[in-house]
């Protein structure tokens, strides 16, 4: 059994209505103001320049991001004449089909300094720990679930490293994802973080994920990287240094998005983080839609509670690009998933409606059915949509090409989808999270 | 150090390319109106080709009513499938983002109305014709209206050009012509129709309109 201490990392109770907003009937009023403002802006403007305002600004920020990728600095890290000591912490509950395959990936790195394997187990109630032992690393053991963020800070208080890497149970990092992090640090950087690739991505749902984590963390974060906005560190895998962490409190155990959090506390205290584009983490997705709609409320919603924590940093010219561009970027995210969905919404209220009434005037008249639908865009509105969406294929294409040396047919149609299917359920995972803040249902890990 | 005029230039481009699509749609927009526009000028020099003729009788002698009524309707039965061609474009034009049809309309729905005179006329010159008026609406979505003009289509399927069939929208007033139209035949909600005469209001089976029609029967 493990030997090192555990500190009590105790998460707060919370209330069901225990939020800033306080009662779900607000929730409710919140979304039906929504819907009547946008259903009086679709009949007194139209569908089509309601929908342009958010997809204009997607526009600005996709040139943005861009020029900035095409104006990038390109230059590569020396190896380091010394490589600092770095100890890898890895949280795991009931991971008992990945934990193995993590530790041997961790094992197999081609790491020049003194490398250290801590694992800890939250309380699994699988083989999780003897797996992990089997395995001959370190590990620490909670007798009860405490949540991930209080797994990873005991890992680092545990850890003698001076770097350290919190890498997930599901996450196979290649040989040199280590070194190279290692060598992205300077004495302002706290925490660097890589490229993170979908694992053997098969089917649709992944094949969907694996080009939204090329455009995200791939694409967007070497750019973050360079205007010094990168705002999280992702869980698969981010290396922090182990003083800094500690320096500032560690991770949130309160925390919903404890990876985001730090990250957005480490840009508020003044740190950089970092990018290695060449340090590659394959990680496992969310392979069922519900699943994936699981996960990415609790990332936005993240999203919108640290929001409110840190509000004093948006707009703030003190934290720079970070507060004058990033932060209004996810707010803008934000805005877009609840304006798309709500147009979304109507069109299929006032579809339903349409439909209804004419089935049954085709059934009393004995007509010949038909589906029958309203105008709601001309064939120059199609035209303008298609001119509209090429930059976001170029991004497509581009994230591909950076992170995966290729774009073939098969990219092609996944863009597509994801700019017709997938970004309708990202924006409604943004819509249904935005109104699950406001009504104060209960966090799940 | 970072080049912060990524962000102009940004903006500049999406601006650039936004504005570029828009003078695309525009340009589309505009082709399709110019089409419409010829289309329906086509259209008002056939009627007025057609109206010409009934005045030959009254202004010179020893013309045949038989030849005249031959060479009007010869001329009014390809009027009506364009007559359905140009109404199909101006539906399309629901959907413009930059131009307005409402004047294009306005000439479309007075060239329908010279053309359903048109035809009352010959009726009278020249011997029974059907002829179908439905009021529907042009701007608010009407479910029943769109089931109703599925079953003219049927209609109009099975009696090619022994009837003619008039759409006349209730939610337009211009020209203001079109209340005269309307009060006439008091219609006040769609979908309305007035089969020779018979006005017949709600959503009608293809067997009732059938009922009152003299030249087509269903059988």
């Amino acid at each position: 059994m493990n030997t090192l201490p555990i500190i009590s990392l105790k998460r707060k109770k919370k209330s069901r209505w225990d939020n800033d907003f306080g009662h779900p009937l607000l929730g409710i009023v919140v979304f039906l103001a929504f819907v009547l403002l946008f259903w009086w802006a679709i009949d007194n403007v139209g569908y089509f320049w309601v929908m342009l305002v958010p997809n204009f600004l997607l526009l600005v920020l996709t040139f943005i991001f861009l020029i900035a990728y095409l104006s990038l600095p390109m230059k590569k890290n020396k190896p380091l004449k010394e490589y600092p000591s770095m100890s890898v912490i890895v949280p795991a509950y009931n991971a008992s089909k990945t934990i193995g395959k993590a530790i041997d990936a961790i094992k197999a790195s081609r790491y020049p300094g003194e490398l250290e394997i801590i694992v800890v187990d939250d309380g699994s109630k699988d083989e999780t720990y003897k797996i992990t032992k089997e395995k001959g690393v370190k590990v620490i053991r909670h007798e009860r679930n405490l949540g991930k963020a209080s797994a990873l800070n005991n890992g680092i208080l545990a850890a003698k490293g001076e770097l350290v890497a919190c890498i997930d149970s599901d996450t196979y990092i290649s040989k040199d994802a280590l070194r190279l992090s290692a060598e992205e640090f300077d004495e302002k950087t706290a925490a660097v973080t890589v490229l993170i690739k979908v694992h053997e991505p098969e089917t649709l749902i992944e094949r969907l994920q694996e080009l939204e984590y090329a455009v995200g963390f791939g694409l967007y974060a070497l750019v973050g990287k360079w205007l010094n906005i990168i705002f999280v560190t992702p869980g698969p895998m981010t290396v922090f240094k182990r003083k800094i962490l500690i320096d500032v409190g560690l991770f949130d155990v309160d925390n919903v998005t404890e990876d985001l959090e730090i990250a957005w506390r480490l840009r508020e205290k003044g740190y950089k983080i970092g990018y290695a584009l060449d340090a590659v983490v394959y990680t496992e997705v969310p392979p069922t839609w519900r699943a994936l709609l699981k996960q990415r409320l609790r990332w936005y919603r993240g999203k919108l509670l640290n929001i409110r924590r840190y509000k004093h940093m948006l707009f703030n010219p003190k934290y720079e690009d970070f507060g004058m561009f990033m932060l209004p970027f996810t707010f803008t995210a934000e805005l877009m998933g609840i304006t798309l969905t709500s147009l979304l919404f109507i069109f299929l209220v006032k579809q339903g409606l349409w439909f209804f009434t004419a089935t049954q005037a085709t059934l009393a008249a004995h007509a010949p059915f038909a589906i029958s639908t309203f105008t709601i865009s001309g064939i120059s509105a199609l035209v303008m949509a298609f001119f509209l969406i090429l930059p976001l294929l170029f991004v497509a294409y581009v994230s591909r090409v950076l992170t995966a040396k290729k774009f073939d047919f098969g990219d092609f149609i996944i863009a597509l989808l994801t700019a017709f299917v997938y970004s309708v359920f990202t924006s409604f995972a943004y819509f249904l999270s935005f109104f699950q803040e406001i009504s104060g249902v209960s966090y799940k890990w | 150090m970072v080049d912060r005029s990524i962000y102009w230039k940004g903006a500049l481009l999406a601006i650039l390319l936004f504005i570029a699509s828009i003078g695309i749609g525009y340009y589309v927009e505009v082709v399709k109106y110019q089409e419409v526009l010829a289309n329906l000028n086509e259209l008002n020099l056939e009627i007025d080709s057609s109206s010409t003729i009934l005045l030959f009788s009254q202004a010179l002698p020893n013309v045949s009513a038989a030849n005249e009524c031959k060479a009007i309707v010869s001329g009014l039965d390809p009027l009506g499938s364009q007559v359905e061609l140009l109404r199909e474009s101006l539906e399309e034009g629901k959907g413009n983002v930059f131009l307005n049809y409402e004047n294009l309309r306005g000439m479309y729905f007075l060239t329908n109305l010279k053309l359903f005179l048109l035809t009352e006329r010959y009726k009278k010159v020249c011997g029974p014709k059907d002829t179908i008026l439905f009021f529907y609406k042009f701007y608010t979505d009407c479910p029943r209206c769109a089931v109703q003009g599925r079953i003219l289509d049927t209609v109009k399927a099975k009696c090619g050009n022994n009837v003619y069939i008039f759409a006349f929208p209730l939610d337009v007033d211009k020209p203001s012509v079109l209340n005269v139209l309307k009060n006439y035949y008091g219609a006040t909600d769609a979908p309305i129709l007035v089969v020779n005469d018979k006005k017949l209001e709600g959503v009608q089976s293809a067997q009732t309109i059938y009922k009152y029609l003299k030249t087509c029967k269903a059988s």
